[in-house]
């Protein structure tokens, strides 16, 4: 909407754009100093924003090739990147469709259902939700444990236990998916009801294709809190070949030596995925999806 | 097909009671409209005959079947919404076929039967369209065929045309009493829109406050309001009340004192009326005329609407509290502040006792339009 402005309009744009440009600096800068680290030669974590010579032995490395190094030692990759990157995308795409699933279906049941305990419930899930994770590592580790005594693919070392403890942290999906369906008539369900549809064909052929924006969004976040999460992954992974690739990467890091070039290469690489992810899923994310389905 | 019966529903919400007992008798086939001021429960009613709401109390019969525990599409009911409630992410064809393909139709036994109705209806060229590329009247169209489409033995209704603007409301009126003639299936109406109420309707019903004040047929409504509520809820303006105590009664009627002074007759049979009972005067402002007669009312022009085919002259009056509303012929040249007298006659003057129950009126109902009111 093009309004017509007083003439000191002007001044404010320009400050409020070198505003947002400063901001915009200032968050790239960790990115940016990350991609660089990851191209320099040597595993230095301080230098020059860009480096002087570009070495590609890290990323090679981390692409689990061999490089040879300037004393024309031959140098293996320490670790199989690649295959924690594959670990996490698994558990992130797992967890994600467990999280839609649970939440949507949770959601539903509090925008639209009547039961006792109703406000009660999702005040409840949010105070739970508010109890940071790292503080019942123990509790988590110790009831894996004993689960893997007898569903050993949920006990510890094994994927199955990190998406199973990854689907408990819903509330707050729970929460941002009601809000939307709230936003929903109830008359487009009766409709459907009325068409003769049952509650969840209604569920399923209404609302949830209305719904797809906000499903994507949610999938989004929990794909991303699953590729990131380290506190939870870190106490129930063990065997190097189980990890995740965050997990994975703080083995770079021993206190004798850090490997500052090794672990940039596989940060920028945790990454991908969710890039990729957030463009194909950004044309679902599209809005007014429910626009003239009702009056307006 | 299906006649419609309720014997004695009540709704309950939690403790709150809305419907009081509510009885019935749809006749197959007929157009019956419920009107009432918002909250009167109207709405509650509708949506207990569609199985959107459980009733609490009573039985609820279509076709002679009790259908209180069924669901909406078992009860052979077909609902259009006042939002009109379309399905945004699906065409306008899938929108009319949705609850042909969840009833397990093929998509050819159903595309036949969903195009005949997009062809009555004249949608037949958007059939392509989502919801978001129609106008409202378009939209109207797809709700309503949409419940055409199941050929259901009742249509409800619920305040459907109360979305679209005024020239586009009175087209879809007479498209929806036209598509009652040719379906010529049980229609039941909800509405707070009198016009609608009296052009549509078989019969309509007033409801207030989750109870049946008066079932009649348009003409009974207007000339014969068995109180004061459906009186004053009909027409528009409203009627104008004038309270008072009888003064005498006699072969023509009875004689009232206003409370303003004035005296006047109404031709109303007394019943068991005693002289002193406190009553209230009931006449339409389309029944007072400009001109010194039987029954006169003076006052001072308060306010004057021209609307064109007719002058509303708002009347402060000794006899009322409120100023009398009174239609006039058009272009009269009055103004603000101007000495007035109205008159009626006493065989257009309504009579109610102190508890609101009309007295019985001596005049028959006027036979089809002999246009009295517009007789000027």
């Amino acid at each position: 909407m093009a309004m017509v402005q007083d003439k000191s309009h002007l001044g404010k744009i320009l400050a409020a754009h070198a505003g947002l440009i400063a901001f915009l600096l200032l968050t790239m800068f960790p990115f940016l100093m990350i991609v660089s680290i990851s191209l320099r030669p040597g595993n230095f974590a301080s230098g020059s924003l860009i480096p002087d010579t570009i070495s590609f032995e890290h990323w090679k490395l981390a692409l689990g090739f061999s490089y040879t190094d300037a004393s024309g030692r031959l140098i293996a990759p320490p670790f199989p990147v690649l295959h924690w990157l594959w670990n996490s995308v698994k558990i992130a795409l797992i967890t994600a469709s467990v999280v839609l699933l649970l939440s949507t279906t949770s959601a539903y049941a509090f925008a639209r259902l009547k039961f006792r305990g109703k406000e009660l419930g999702l005040s409840a899930l949010l105070l739970v939700q508010m109890f940071p994770a790292v503080l019942s590592l123990i509790a988590i580790y110790a009831i894996f444990d004993e689960i893997g005594n007898y569903v050993p693919w949920l006990g510890i070392d094994s994927h199955g236990s990190v998406i199973l403890a990854y689907a408990g942290g819903i509330a707050l999906h729970i929460w941002t998916i009601k809000g939307y369906f709230d936003t929903i008539p109830a008359e487009m369900e009766e409709a459907a009801i009325v068409d003769g549809a049952s509650h969840f064909q209604a569920f399923w052929h209404v609302l949830l294709p209305m719904a797809l924006p906000i499903l994507c969004v949610v999938f989004l976040l929990a794909f991303i809190g699953a590729i990131i999460e380290y506190p939870v992954a870190s106490i129930l992974l063990h065997q190097e070949q189980n990890l995740t690739l965050a997990v994975g990467s703080k083995l770079y890091l021993y206190e004798q030596n850090y490997l500052w070039g090794d672990f940039a290469a596989a940060a920028i690489l945790s990454g991908l995925p969710i890039t990729l992810l957030f463009v194909v899923a950004q044309r679902w994310m599209v809005n007014g999806l429910s626009s003239g389905g009702v009056k307006g | 097909m299906a006649a419609v019966s309720l014997k004695g529903i009540c709704k309950d919400f939690g403790t709150v009671r809305t419907l009081h007992g509510i009885d019935l008798e749809i006749r197959d086939g007929e157009f019956i409209v419920f009107v009432g001021p918002s909250g009167c429960g109207k709405s509650t009613l509708l949506r207990s005959i569609a199985g959107l709401e459980e009733i609490s109390e009573g039985e609820l019969q279509i076709d002679l079947q009790r259908v209180n525990e069924l669901p909406p599409v078992k009860r052979g009911i077909s609902m259009v919404f006042q939002s009109y409630a379309l399905y945004p992410h699906m065409s306008v064809f899938e929108n009319l076929a949705f609850g042909l393909r969840l009833a397990h139709k093929s998509k050819a036994e159903y595309t036949p039967q969903v195009e005949q109705v997009a062809r009555v209806l004249q949608i037949d060229h958007l059939l392509t369209r989502k919801p978001k590329e129609l106008s409202g009247g378009q939209r109207q169209r797809v709700a309503i065929g949409r419940a055409i489409v199941q050929r259901p033995k009742v249509f409800l209704f619920d305040e459907p045309l109360s979305n679209l603007d005024a020239s586009l409301r009175v087209q879809m009126r007479i498209e929806i009493a036209k598509l009652h003639r040719e379906l010529a299936t049980t229609m039941i109406y909800v509405t707070h829109d009198q016009v609608e109420a009296m052009t549509l309707a078989d019969r309509i019903v007033v409801l207030r406050a989750g109870r049946i004040e008066q079932v009649g047929s348009p003409t009974e409504l207007y000339h014969r309001p068995a109180n004061r509520f459906v009186a004053g809820f009909m027409g528009s303006p409203s009627m104008n009340f004038l309270p008072g105590r009888i003064a005498q009664i006699d072969e023509n009627g009875i004689v009232v004192a206003l409370s303003g002074g004035a005296r006047v007759s109404v031709q109303v049979a007394p019943g068991r009326a005693l002289p002193g009972d406190e009553v209230c005067v009931g006449v339409r402002p389309e029944h007072l005329h400009l001109a010194a007669g039987d029954n006169e009312l003076a006052g001072e022009a308060m306010a004057i609407e021209q609307l064109g085919d007719s002058t509303v002259l708002y009347l402060q009056s000794a006899a009322a509290a409120e100023p009398l509303a009174a239609r006039l012929p058009p272009l009269l040249p009055l103004s603000h502040g101007d000495a007035c007298t109205l008159s009626f006659a006493p065989h257009h003057a309504h009579l109610f006792d102190v508890t609101g129950k009309a007295f019985e009126r001596m005049s028959p109902i006027p036979a089809a339009t002999t246009g009295e009111s517009y007789s000027l």
